[in-house]
C-alpha cells in the first residue's frame, strides 16, 4: 500500500510541469514548501509556525559599512569567470542551493516558486495572498542575499 | 555617485525591480543614468543578473525524508 501511495506521489511530482494553472495543485504544492520551511525552522530550534514566516525579511540588500555617503567604498569585485563558464559550475549551483536554504522562510518560499518553480509573479501573489509590492521586495531580499554569498565565495576563491 | 537623487546604495535596493521592468518610468531613467556614469553599479547589476540566472536554471530540490513522509501523509488525505 505504502508503494502505490510513493509511485502515485512520484509520478504525480514528474508530472506537475503539466498542471499549468491549477490552483489547488498550486495551493497544495505551496502547503509543501511552507510544511518544509517550518520544519527547518523547528529543526533549528528557532521560533515555531506561522510567525517563523513573519520574521527576518528586513535588512539591506548590501552591507551599510560598504557604501560612504551612500556611495561605493568597498565596491563590489569582478566575478572573473565569464557567465558561461558561472552557469556550467557545479559548485556555484550548490552554493545556490545552500543560499535559498538559508533565507527567511518567507523570502525562501518566494524565491523558490518564482525562480526555481519558474511561476509567474501573479501566480505567486496569488497564491500566496500577498500583495505586489510585498512579492517584489521578498524577492529582492531573497536575490540580493544569495548575490551577496555568491560574491562571498568568489573573495574566497580569489 | 550622487545624480539626479540616485545613490549606489540607493540603486542596490532598486536593482532587482529593475532587472524585472518592474521600476516606474522616473525610476527606470534615474537607474539608467545612474548606470552610466559608475562602472562599480553595473558591475552589481550583472551580478544581480547572473544569480538569477543560475536560479532560473536550477532545478528544484528533492525534498528530504522528513518532508516526504510529511507530504505522503497529505498525499493519502488528499486522495480520501
Amino acid at each position: 500500500m505504502e508503494e502505490v501511495v510513493q509511485e502515485a506521489w512520484m509520478s504525480f511530482l514528474q508530472s506537475l510541469d503539466r498542471f499549468e494553472g491549477r490552483a489547488s495543485v498550486k495551493t497544495w504544492l505551496f502547503r509543501i514548501l511552507v510544511n518544509r520551511a517550518i520544519s527547518r525552522s523547528k529543526r533549528e530550534n528557532r521560533t515555531t509556525p506561522m510567525s517563523a514566516l513573519g520574521t527576518g525579511d528586513d535588512g539591506p540588500a548590501v552591507d551599510p559599512a560598504r557604501f560612504a555617503n551612500s556611495m561605493w567604498s568597498s565596491p563590489p569585485a569582478a566575478w572573473r569567470t565569464n557567465p558561461e563558464a558561472v552557469l556550467a559550475n557545479a559548485q556555484l549551483r550548490r552554493i545556490v542551493e545552500e543560499a535559498v536554504e538559508d533565507l527567511p522562510p518567507r523570502q525562501k518560499v518566494v524565491i523558490t516558486l518564482r525562480d526555481l518553480q519558474g511561476w509567474s509573479s501573479k501566480e505567486v501573489r496569488n497564491v500566496l495572498d500577498i500583495s505586489q509590492t510585498n512579492q517584489r521586495v521578498l524577492l529582492h531580499r531573497a536575490r540580493s542575499r544569495v548575490r551577496a554569498v555568491l560574491e562571498e565565495h568568489h573573495r574566497d576563491d580569489g | 555617485m550622487m545624480v539626479s537623487g540616485t545613490t549606489c546604495q540607493e540603486f542596490t535596493e532598486n536593482a532587482n525591480d529593475y532587472l524585472e521592468g518592474e521600476a516606474s518610468w522616473s525610476d527606470w531613467a534615474r537607474i539608467r543614468f545612474h548606470l552610466w556614469i559608475c562602472p562599480h553599479c553595473r558591475e552589481y547589476l550583472e551580478q544581480m543578473d547572473l544569480t538569477r540566472l543560475l536560479l532560473q536554471t536550477t532545478p528544484p530540490q528533492d525534498v528530504d525524508p522528513e518532508v516526504k513522509e510529511e507530504i505522503m501523509k497529505r498525499f493519502k488525505q488528499w486522495s480520501d
